[in-house]
């Protein structure tokens, strides 16, 4: 099981000063395989995420993508952080999106995708022009080459950050609550690019509100309360047959969206 | 290597001190005199007929782009030669200080005002108060309460701009450290002790207005 | 009236220049060394960002016009011959350095947090997200600050009076006191005054459109 896994963690426990946001979380995500976080707000899932591409450090625990180990190095039994080159290796074969996009507003959105074609995956312009502009495409944005970010929807935006995180062609996507600052109508333009990339046989995990998302596309959900994984499983069983009171309590809130 | 001798300075203390003190006070009484040029522009900014906006502004614009020392020559042997004048040196500063400090306090003022929120007037007007109530009863208090940290930091500046007056002979702090270097020429550690003072008398301020700020917040 | 300014022009002319030639020279020197306090404010070790950091408080909290008079007498004092006008621009150049390093610690300060974090999670190094992201943005924040400094810089230069640099402050007053006319010629220096600095707020207007990515 290991083996096939791309991203492992193990007893990972963040604390920030004295507080203690994870608390020993274990997960296994299969290559391929769409794993969809809930939980209430101070859950940690965010920071979970967070930690997976080192944006944020942890204290206890291993991460590993596609076996490599994030952010910190073992040398007879001591951690020692990886250096910023070595991380950001990493960082370039995992995609995040974040909930407030973060484009770069002095870029349009072509430029935005092809920033990391060229400085990180060093292909040459042109190649990173058609790269960047196919995958521009794919999330509809073909018309909107030469925008900038002040001059695109929220949900526009998001497409172009998710373009922007894809073009990398990382082994693994990370979405940070990517709907939730979105205007309602917006979403589902979202979602839909986020579905399909889904089918597309990407390796995907989702911290999400969308619980209609989670339940049409994701393989596997997780429930997440107060820095511990809860409960997870097909998201028939989550939903269908929740097993712990807090995670009924949680669902309990969404009753009429599922 | 250079030989350090402390007594000058030390034995001429006092000195240095009573203009530490001097210079406090003329700043004090420059933010006073300038808070009170500064409202009275601030409203003719905000609430003003066009005339009187316009020589706000004017004010404003001018005095901020030129440099105190000019407006304190201007004051101390212009005014003279034009006939007016009763001001010794040390007043010639203050208001010349104040003149220079009221351009600065218009903005903040004027910023304070603009800050008091819409809703908070129509409030006031709602439950029947007269614009010359609001004013007084909301506006002016709330604006206070905004401005009290560019309040707060326009008097540390003004104290440090008190050494300018050292040029026309006032016996504040700078001036000390001029007159004991004239007569014993220790002028490393005159201005090392004289740097010192100006520099703990900011950071004082800066501490007793961060305490006085926090204060009034806990209020709010 | 009109000949006593024609008269007093050379003088009032070569003091303006003088005002002009400290300012600019003051705003190199200070900005240069400005950038690099900002930059170890921000990105130093912990050492250098604690030097950076009393460099600022102190040299903010110690009047201009102290330094100048400190460097003029100090120096040759300790040894170190200085020309009045070296000393002075010494003296603000320091003293712009510090102003300038906050600027710059502010502007990169402005740029919000999710910035760095995209620019990070595309695995950019430190280096390669300072230059595509992060100081492109910083610039257009820095900028009309910058003016107000340089707008200080042009009104503190008139301190270098004091030591006997005759730049336009001095200058008019010498042509004040040699013809008493105090109206018409502290109103020249203020105007001239007020065309430079004015000269370059509108200066800062135009270059902060350039960069404004509104």
């Amino acid at each position: 099981m290991p083996e096939q896994s791309l991203v492992t963690l193990q007893g990972l426990a963040k604390r920030y000063g004295d507080t203690p946001i994870l608390r020993g979380v274990d997960l296994e995500v299969a290559k391929g395989e769409v794993v969809v976080i809930i939980g209430p707000s101070g859950s940690g899932k965010t920071t979970l995420l967070r930690c997976i591409n080192f944006l944020e450090d942890f204290q206890e625990g291993r991460i590993l993508v596609d076996g490599e180990a994030v952010g910190y190095r073992e040398d007879n039994g001591r951690r020692l952080k990886r250096p910023d080159a070595e991380v950001a290796r990493m960082r370039a074969d995992v995609g995040m999106v974040f909930q407030s996009f973060n484009l770069f507003p002095h870029m349009t959105a072509l430029q935005n995708v092809m920033l990391g074609l060229t400085q990180v995956r060093r292909l040459d312009p042109t190649a990173a022009r058609e790269r960047a502009v196919s995958w521009l495409q794919r999330v509809g944005l073909g018309e909107k080459l030469e925008s900038f970010p002040s001059q695109l929807s929220g949900g526009q935006q998001q497409r172009v950050a998710i373009a922007r995180a894809v073009a990398m062609e990382p082994k693994v996507m990370l979405f940070d609550e990517a709907t939730s600052a979105l205007d309602p109508e917006l979403v589902g333009e979202v979602l839909k690019v986020m579905a399909d990339l889904a089918h597309s046989g990407m390796t995907m995990l989702v911290v999400t509100h969308e619980m209609r998302f989670a339940r049409e596309v994701a393989h596997r959900v997780v429930f997440m309360d107060q820095g511990v994984v809860v409960e997870q499983g097909s998201p028939a069983d989550l939903f269908g047959n929740p097993r712990t009171d807090r995670l009924r309590q949680f669902l309990g809130h969404f009753a009429p969206k599922l | 290597m250079y030989q350090f001798n402390w007594r000058p300075v030390f034995d001429n203390f006092g000195l240095l001190a009573k203009g530490l003190a001097l210079g406090l006070g003329i700043a004090l009484l420059a933010l006073a005199i300038g808070s009170a040029i500064g409202l009275a522009a601030a409203f003719c900014r905000t609430h003003g007929s066009r005339p009187l906006r316009l020589l706000a502004t004017s004010y404003v614009e001018a005095v901020r782009n030129i440099p105190l020392l000019l407006i304190i020559y201007f004051v101390y042997f212009g005014l003279p030669l034009l006939g007016l004048s009763l001001l010794d040196n040390i007043w010639s500063f203050i208001a010349a200080l104040a003149l220079y400090a009221g351009a600065y306090l218009t903005e903040v003022f004027r910023a304070g005002i603009e800050a008091v929120g819409k809703g908070q007037i129509e409030a006031a007007r709602a439950i029947g108060l007269t614009r010359l109530q609001v004013v007084r009863h909301v506006t002016l208090p709330l604006m206070f309460r905004i401005s009290l940290p560019s309040l707060g930091n326009t008097f540390i500046s003004l104290f440090k701009d008190t050494s300018v007056a050292s040029a026309i002979a006032v016996p504040e702090l700078t001036y000390g450290a001029i007159r004991i270097n004239v007569n014993t020429w220790r002028v490393i550690e005159v201005y090392l002790v004289v740097g010192l003072m100006y520099l703990s008398a900011c950071y004082a301020i800066s501490g007793v207005l961060r305490t006085v700020e926090r204060r009034l917040r806990i209020a709010t | 009236m009109m000949d006593l300014v024609l008269a007093s022009a050379p003088l009032i002319g070569r003091g303006l220049l003088i005002t002009l030639a400290v300012s600019a020279s003051v705003l190199v020197l200070g900005t240069a060394l400005g950038l690099i306090g900002g930059l170890c404010l921000l990105y130093g070790t912990r050492p250098l960002q604690w030097a950076a950091r009393i460099y600022v408080d102190v040299l903010r909290g110690v009047p201009q016009l102290v330094l100048i008079f400190a460097i003029f007498y100090g120096f040759p004092v300790l040894g170190l011959q200085m020309s009045a006008i070296a000393a002075g621009i010494l003296a603000l150049a320091l003293f712009c350095a510090a102003h300038v390093s906050e600027v710059v610690r502010g502007a990169v300060g402005s740029i919000p947090r999710g910035q760095s974090d995209a620019a990070r999670a595309i695995g950019l190094t430190f280096r390669q997200r300072l230059r595509h992201v992060i100081l492109p943005q910083a610039v257009g924040r820095f900028l009309p600050a910058w003016v107000n400094t340089a707008v200080e810089i042009v009104k503190s230069s008139s301190l270098v009076s004091l030591v006997s640099v005759v730049d336009l402050t001095m200058a008019t007053q010498q042509v004040v006191g040699r013809t008493r006319e105090a109206l018409l010629f502290y109103a020249v220096a203020a105007i001239l005054y007020f065309v430079v600095n004015f000269a370059l707020s509108l200066a800062s207007r135009n270059l902060e459109r350039r960069f404004s990515h509104a």
